[in-house]
């Protein structure tokens, strides 16, 4: 049930996971879980269904109780809700959490408003642009195809403000491969800036960008 | 960020219109029975009116109360909230306010309309919209926790109306009280400081109480 210890980066992490369990009823899901990410790293996330990757991003951002083991960001331990970690992390979970009777760029928009940045509508058209998106921004998200949400979503890494960490569950399902790669020359760019990403995906492909991966072994047994 | 969600509030249920109709066509259906069922006595009709229009009120709230956090939960929405380093409360505070203005509003404006098939007359009419008005607020508030407590739990909404129901009782029977001694020719001042009193109680501490519950249920 173990998992692989990633070995310490050389500069001061940024995040750290130290000695994680997580139960699903009786049983750990995940346990032992040490892992470190520096500034300018991606963290690859691999394992099967049921490995517990989604889960152990949502431990990370603080969604999901665990039962032993700590969250470190900058060396201080955070629980859930903690205001300076929370604004450093941008998570983008499996759903893609958009409002079905809205339209991509009032789904943008509410998301920026809740940020507190309201009436600075450009920086959203130009995101849904580089998506690809364009011509759909005024469209109702319940009329798009499953890979048109999944790209409305991906279009908040493009949205101010800038945050350090992005946690990204599953980023590739339903893309295409024009946005695949548009998607890591973006990670790529985040992480030139000094960001760190942590993916979880169970489809490996030639990332364009250097990162290291960290296999969670089967979770529950059976 | 509070005109931010009230608009995208106000956009999500104008596509989403048949949800308000339901829940104003249950109140007036309902509270239309009593006077068909009872037929043409108007003094029982004038002692009943303040339980039965509350009473209606009560249910029809309750009708659209799980709608208030399912979608946004099912959606990946709500686990976004709570990612945010602004207070939940404060938005959970929001979202029910804007869940109010389309679920309970309609019905404090169209209350009038029902006191007439009670037989009530000049200013009566007009108490019942004025004791609704935070009465529903009070209904939407509370119901938010249950809302939230239920969150994703199988035949939701029979469980939150059994939640819901006995904390909804001191509302009930402040605002039927304060209609009751309005109908009888009393002052009901009195009935009626203490359903605002109850509001302002409320008001700061269910949003803090809904979004503990989110916290447990967003999982």
């Amino acid at each position: 049930m173990g998992t692989r210890v990633i070995e310490q980066g050389p500069v001061s992490p940024l995040l750290q996971v130290a000695d994680l369990e997580i139960l699903r009823g009786e049983a750990p899901l995940l346990s032992g879980v040490n892992l470190t990410l520096v500034e300018g790293e991606a963290l690859f996330i691999a394992g099967r269904n049921g490995s517990g990757k989604s889960t152990l991003l949502r431990a990370i951002c603080g969604l999901e109780r665990p039962e032993r083991g700590e969250i470190l960001w900058q060396g201080r331990p955070v629980s859930a809700g903690d205001e300076g970690f929370l604004r450093e992390l941008l998570y983008i979970g499996h759903r893609n959490g958009l409002r079905d009777a809205l339209t991509a760029v009032e789904n943008l928009a509410l998301y920026q408003g809740l940020e507190g940045r309201s009436g600075e509508s450009d920086g959203l058209y130009d995101a849904l642009d580089r998506f690809g998106l364009l011509g759909l921004a005024e469209r109702p998200v319940r009329m798009l195809s499953q890979g048109q949400g999944r790209r409305v979503a991906l279009c908040r890494l493009l949205l101010p403000p800038r945050r350090r960490v992005w946690v990204l569950d599953e980023p590739y399902t339903s893309l295409d491969a024009l946005t695949m790669t548009l998607l890591d020359s973006l990670i790529a760019e985040h992480l030139q800036q000094g960001g760190a990403v942590l993916v979880a995906s169970h489809h490996q492909h030639d990332v364009g960008y250097p990162c290291r991966s960290l296999q969670l072994e089967q979770g529950l047994p059976g | 960020m509070m005109g931010a969600l009230l608009r995208a509030e106000l956009l999500t249920h104008m596509w989403r219109q048949q949800d308000v109709w339901v829940v104003v066509a249950f109140f007036l259906a309902m509270a239309s029975l009593f006077p068909l069922a009872i037929g043409a006595q108007a003094e029982l009709l004038r002692q009943i009116a303040p339980g039965v229009v509350w009473v209606c009120a009560l249910l029809a709230s309750l009708l659209a109360l799980p709608r208030l956090f399912a979608d946004d939960h099912r959606a990946g929405l709500l686990e976004q909230w709570l990612l945010l380093p602004q207070s939940l409360s404060v938005l959970v505070l929001l979202k029910v306010l804007a869940h109010w203005l389309w679920a309970g509003l309609p019905l404090v404006l169209l209350s009038p309309l029902l006191g007439l098939q009670y037989g009530l007359q000049g200013a009566e009419l007009l108490w019942l919209p004025a004791t609704l008005l935070p009465g529903t607020l009070l209904l939407a508030l509370i119901g938010g926790i249950g809302a939230a407590l239920t969150l994703g739990a199988r035949g939701g909404g029979a469980l939150l109306a059994l939640l819901i129901i006995p904390l909804c009782i001191p509302v009930l029977i402040l605002g039927a009280g304060c209609l009751r001694e309005v109908l009888a020719g009393a002052d009901p001042a009195a009935w009626y400081y203490l359903l605002l009193a109850l509001l302002l109680l409320v008001l700061p501490l269910a949003p803090v109480a809904t979004a503990g519950a989110l916290r447990i249920t967003v999982d």
